[in-house]
Parts: structure tokens; C-alpha cells; sequence
């Protein structure tokens, strides 16, 4: 069985050889499914028996879900959980390039071993973020909106910043929302553009589409609307406390931050500090 | 004598003093730790459903 995800721009194609084994994505996922074609990257998945983390060298561990070791040429996240056995429920082993990989299931950890979900969180996020910091890319943590004339904006902030919340006002304001958690900016013929991803938030909008990037905003509460312009940086340490960098690898960390340099070169930033209501989509569209 | 650094000859911009701002960092976010599902605590909980059913992190 096999299915092809495809998230901005870039095609995920997994196989899987076991003929007795399904393979699912749910939720959000399910609207970034893609016609089988040309893939950017191949996941094979298969199960095991058993599994255990890598005897390598250990690059990095969250603390909590994941870890990543370096097992001679290829990168190999472990992801355990606290309500199974110590021992890994998954393995996922890719080349330096991202592009090819495989995903082992642990059978002892799953309730039905018949049926797999090889990108389930973290797994397709740690992805994206590890290929798009080999040139492609940078994932955010923001709320993408594409308004009237193809118009895009980008409210970018971390947790309870108000992303889902100002996600739902400019949606009652007709506009479309690509994300009100997660973006992918890239550029496309000099320009910078913003992709929609499955990785929703609260108010779970996740589109398939992009648009070239108009504006960024630096989204805070406030007691009215104001907007004050950022640049240099200011705007840059501003994004990059927005996104999702591999901490762990110094060549991702440095393109990284010379994408997101770029970015807030090309694209006019500023703070938001709004209200919670309908008025700061109209304070927004008069301002650009 | 004082010179407006507006009109300088050279066209130099004005000296701006450097400013040190602090910006904050969410390490958990940013390394993906948990997860927000509705009726779980998340990952690395002990009501966590992991492999089940799981969603990115909250925003």
C-alpha cells in the first residue's frame, strides 16, 4: 500500500511491501493527500518484533516523546511514551538528506498491528523540519491567512499568543486560513511564499494552498490595535523565536537563520497588538 | 557649532545607539516535547494514547 502527502510543495510518498498491513493518515493529514507521482521523499514502513534505541551517538532528546541519534551515516529518531513500555513503539531511520527512510513499528506497542499511522506526531513535523533546513525551507509557528486579491499574512507567535483566536475572526471575515499553527515559508522565484500544513491548532483550519507572503506580524495582546513596524533584528529574532530550527545540526541552525535573515529582509514586519474581535481585520486591511 | 547628521555631505545616516532586546524562547515548543489532544495529557503522560492518536502541539 501506498499514499503521497504532499505539504508545501514537497511530496512525502510511503510504502509499505506487507501485504496484510493498512496504512492511514487521519485528520487535517487526510487534505494534504496527493495523486501518486514524482516524490521528493520515500518512506518505506515495515514492523518489527521489537525494537530498541540505537547503540550511537545520541544527538538530541526533547525530554519527552523523541530522541535522535546518529547511527553511522543516517539519522534515527526513537520515540517512546510514557504509557507504553520504555522500550521505543516506533523507529524512524533516514539518509543526511531526509529524502529516504524507513519506519519501523514496534508490534509489542501496538493495539492493532494491522493498521499503521507511520506520520503521526512528531514524526512528519521532524521531518519537514530537518528537510527544510537542507535549503527548502522553514516551518513556523503562526497563522497563515490568505485574504481578499491573494493577499497573504502571516501571524506569527508562540503558544496562547492569540493565533487561533485572530485565525476565527479573519475566517468570519471571508478570508482563507491556511494554518492557525503551523506555516511553511519558502521562497519561489525570489519571492517569499506561505503554505497552509496539516499541523493545526485549536480552531483546526489546515488548507492545502499558498500565496507569495505580503506582511508579517509579531502577534501580542493589547488593550487596542496597534501596529509598530520591526525590521533588522529586531524582526529577526522576532521569527526566529517563531520557528522550528534542528538545534542539533549546526549547518540547519546556520541556513536557518539565513533564511529567516532573508525573509525579514524581503517581507515588511511589524508587532500586532490587537484586540479579540472583527476590528482588527479591518485595522489590518486598512494598514496594507 | 552643531551639525544636523541629516545634512551631512557624506549622506550618512544618523547614529542610533545599539538597543539589547530581549526576545523569549519556548524550547519545549520548539522541540515539539508534547502534544495538545482533547481528553489526553499528551505525550510522556501517563493518559497519553501514544501510538493511537496524537496532534501537533498546541498553539
Amino acid at each position: 500500500m501506498t499514499f503521497t502527502l504532499g505539504v508545501a510543495d514537497i511530496a512525502t510518498r510511503v510504502v509499505c511491501d506487507e501485504p496484510a498491513v493498512a496504512l492511514t493518515v487521519s485528520g487535517a493529514a487526510r487534505r494534504f493527500l496527493v495523486p501518486e507521482g514524482p516524490a521528493d521523499v520515500t518512506i518505506q514502513v515495515e514492523r518489527a518484533s521489537s525494537l530498541e534505541d540505537p547503540r550511537a551517538e545520541k544527538l538530541f532528546d526533547s525530554g519527552l516523546v523523541w530522541r535522535l541519534y546518529r547511527d553511522g551515516g543516517d539519522f534515527v529518531f526513537s520515540f517512546t511514551s510514557a504509557s507504553l513500555t520504555p522500550v521505543p513503539y516506533k523507529l524512524a531511520r533516514f539518509d543526511t538528506s531526509f529524502t529516504n527512510g524507513t519506519v519501523s513499528f514496534n508490534r509489542a506497542c501496538l493495539l492493532d498491528d494491522r493498521v499503521l499511522e507511520p506520520l503521526d506526531f512528531p514524526l512528519a513535523e521532524l521531518l519537514m523540519i530537518n528537510l527544510l533546513a537542507r535549503g527548502w525551507g522553514v516551518e513556523i509557528h503562526g497563522c497563515g491567512v490568505i485574504d481578499r486579491g491573494n493577499t497573504a499574512y502571516v501571524f506569527a507567535g508562540q503558544s496562547q499568543a492569540g493565533k487561533s483566536t485572530i485565525a476565527r475572526l479573519w475566517h468570519d471575515e471571508g478570508a482563507t486560513i491556511l494554518s492557525d499553527d503551523r506555516l511553511v515559508l519558502r521562497l519561489r522565484d525570489g519571492n517569499v511564499w506561505v503554505y497552509g500544513t496539516p499541523w493545526h491548532g485549536e480552531a483546526e483550519f489546515a488548507v492545502p494552498a499558498s500565496a507569495p507572503l505580503s506582511r508579517i506580524f509579531f502577534l501580542d495582546h493589547g488593550r487596542e490595535n496597534r501596529v509598530r513596524p520591526m525590521r533588522g533584528a529586531g524582526a529577526l529574532a522576532q521569527l526566529f523565536a517563531c520557528s522550528f530550527p534542528p538545534f542539533h545540526d549546526e549547518a540547519g541552525l546556520s541556513f536557518t537563520l539565513e533564511l529567516l535573515d532573508t525573509i525579514t529582509d524581503r517581507v515588511p514586519c511589524a508587532g500586532l497588538s490587537f484586540l479579540p474581535d472583527a476590528g482588527v481585520v479591518s485595522f489590518v486591511r486598512a494598514g496594507t | 557649532m552643531t551639525i544636523n547628521p541629516e545634512s551631512t555631505p557624506t549622506g550618512k545616516r544618523p547614529y542610533q545607539k545599539p538597543e539589547l532586546t530581549q526576545v523569549s524562547l519556548r524550547p519545549e515548543e520548539a522541540v515539539l516535547g508534547g502534544c495538545k489532544v482533547t481528553g489526553t495529557a499528551g505525550p510522556g503522560q501517563p493518559t497519553c494514547r501514544t501510538p493511537a492518536a496524537c496532534s501537533s502541539l498546541g498553539s
